[in-house]
């Protein structure tokens, strides 16, 4: 094949080489995009410690996680490891809820606003002091890990003001679930 | 329980209360966003503002704990406080008698004190501003809108709502204090509000207690403190100086931190004393003018360690003796010639009790003219000197005395002096 000396020249084995290489990327990003989410993913150390450190803004990544179940170990290593306080699972109560939960660390104390329109207050009592600020509350309730952000700690006390519909209502009530702070 | 529309303004426009709600006391106060169990930042403030002792809240209403829901978020600043205040001033009220201000709108801006003292705050132009526009949306028919504040911030709103020119008719209530506001709308609980004011028997009752707790607090630590120092004024005052030592290394070495401390400040003021007695101590040497034509007249006050060098002439001299303190004092003196061998030639040793402002001088002496180092030393002493005297005595006899034998005498709380002149052939 001869050409003109200022147009661009390609072999066959080139332009094939580049068809291969484009289809190989159309094909993963349509894999990709069919992702539902119950497929295996990629994720590092530097991922989990963010989704650990700042929950609020990794709630898709948590979710994520949680959806591996190698991850999802990993991760439980990874929060139990940062926990500052923690309170293990409950001996069974005999009534069906509770309305405080003791440990060695800290307390929890579930009150229903008197105004009855569904808002809880958790308040949180810690037993002893720490160097650093707690920044959260969370527990681990049916395998799945769950976060609060604290309120300002004050005389070992904490406060957070809860909806009937949020979670830690059922974690809180479930004497198997767990609970940790950081 | 229907509380009057209140509102408190804002940079953002005014926040409205939507309702007040009281909690079992283990809860702290929150402020939340009406309808979506969001607490505000500020929750912590308006709990501070609330509870006991910082709080103003639970000393007019005796409950610790509320959730007010708002219709807006307040972020920052001391502002919200007036309206709260009087949210719960109007809740207490309605709690007690009905209470209502029908087609009435309260609006507040204003910080308050733990002692109910209403304060100025600023951007009052932004907020009115603000409410103007939002009072423009209100479908409700308001026929008054009443405006709290201290006169400074009503005085800046009444600038930009000139009187009697706007619809709905404005009421501008100026406070200074909360009990203004109680007074104005006719409050029971205003009478809560006067009460700390009046300072009833109870709390006479706890100043008496006060009190006599605290005279009981000072008869103890006088108590301690003349236990404590007593016997140590009684080794000073005896001159029995070597016991006084032991005493005070006692307590240093074995004692509790008071002991300690106040074996510290007691060697203070001895070496205090120590130190006023040197300054107050005059002493002065003369050479007299004599028939023999190298002796001329010479003055000296020793001041400082060393001596004229006139001192070495075979020549007529005298000591002069002064107290210059307001306190009789005893000043031992002596002048000493030390040679380099043998023992020293005491010229002169001698003792004087002087009362305040008295000058006492010498007999006369002479010198005999020698290479000999000449020394005076003097001790000067309020208490008894009967262990000083021992002490200066082995100084007089030591060319060098030892720095332990000088220090000793200083923290005995005697005046020290030495001062000499090496031979004439330096």
């Amino acid at each position: 094949m001869t050409t003109s000396s200022d147009e661009i020249t390609t072999d066959l084995d080139e332009a094939t080489a580049k068809f291969v290489a484009l289809e190989n990327y159309r094909r993963l990003a349509t894999s990709l995009s069919k992702n539902d989410g119950t497929k295996a993913i990629t994720l590092t150390f530097q991922d989990l410690w963010s989704a650990a450190i700042h929950p609020e803004q990794n709630i898709d990544l948590i979710a994520a996680i949680q959806r591996d179940r190698q991850h999802a170990r990993r991760f439980d290593a990874l929060l139990r490891s940062m926990a500052v306080f923690s309170q293990p699972a409950q001996a069974a109560a005999a009534s069906d809820n509770m309305d405080k939960r003791t440990g060695e660390q800290f307390d929890l104390e579930l009150k229903p606003s008197s105004r009855q329109d569904g808002a809880y207050f958790l308040i949180i009592r810690m037993h002893n002091l720490v160097k650093t600020i707690p920044q959260h509350l969370y527990y681990c309730h049916n395998n799945s890990y769950h976060f609060l952000s604290l309120s300002p700690v004050h005389n070992g006390v904490s406060q957070v003001m809860v909806g009937e519909s949020n979670s830690i209502i059922d974690a809180f009530n479930d004497p198997a679930a767990e609970f940790f702070i950081k | 329980m229907t509380l009057p529309s209140l509102w408190i303004a804002t940079t953002r426009g005014p926040v409205e209360i939507v309702s007040i709600t009281e909690e079992d006391p283990e809860i702290r106060s929150v402020l939340c966003l009406s309808d979506s169990f969001q607490e505000l930042p500020i929750s912590p403030l308006y709990d501070a503002f609330v509870r006991r002792p910082t709080g103003l809240i639970e000393q007019i209403t005796g409950h610790s704990s509320y959730r007010v829901d708002l219709s807006g978020p307040i972020t920052q600043g001391q502002s919200w406080q007036l309206g709260l205040a009087v949210t719960h001033l109007f809740h207490a009220e309605a709690q007690l008698n009905s209470f209502s201000l029908p087609n009435a709108l309260v609006w507040t801006t204003g910080k308050v004190t733990p002692r109910g003292i209403v304060q100025p705050v600023g951007k009052i132009v932004e907020k009115w501003k603000m409410t103007i526009a939002e009072l423009a949306n209100k479908t409700t028919k308001l026929d008054q809108i009443i405006v709290i504040a201290h006169a400074t911030n009503i005085a800046e709103v009444q600038k930009l709502e000139p009187m009697g020119s706007s619809q709905p008719k404005i009421i501008y209530l100026p406070a200074s204090s909360l009990n203004d506001i109680a007074t104005y709308f006719e409050l029971s609980v205003g009478n809560t509000l006067r009460a700390p004011a009046k300072r009833s028997p109870r709390v006479f009752k706890g100043y008496i207690v006060a009190g006599l707790l605290g005279l009981i607090g000072i008869a103890t630590a006088m108590k301690l403190a003349s236990d404590f120092v007593m016997p140590l004024s009684r080794l000073d005052t005896e001159g029995r100086y070597r016991e006084l030592f032991m005493e005070l290394r006692l307590m240093r070495q074995e004692g509790n931190w008071l002991d300690v401390n106040g074996a510290f400040f007691f060697q203070k003021n001895l070496e205090n004393r120590a130190d006023r007695l040197r300054k107050n101590m005059h002493v002065e040497i003369r050479s007299l003018q004599g028939k023999n034509t190298t002796c001329a007249s010479h003055k000296a006050t020793i001041t400082t360690s060393t001596l004229p060098e006139w001192v070495h002439a075979a020549c007529q001299l005298q000591l002069t003796l002064g107290n210059r303190s307001d306190r009789p004092i005893g000043i031992w003196i002596a002048l000493v010639s030390h040679g380099t061998t043998g023992s020293p030639t005491v010229i002169l040793r001698n003792h004087a009790a002087l009362p305040p402002g008295q000058t006492v001088t010498l007999p006369k002496f002479i010198m005999e003219k020698s290479n000999t180092i000449k020394t005076v030393i003097a001790i000067a002493s309020i208490m008894p000197d009967s262990e000083l005297l021992s002490w200066f005595n082995t100084l007089i006899n030591d060319v060098h005395p030892a720095d332990h034998m000088i220090s000793r005498i200083e923290k005995s709380g005697s005046g020290f002096l030495f001062a000499q002149a090496t031979g004439t052939q330096k």
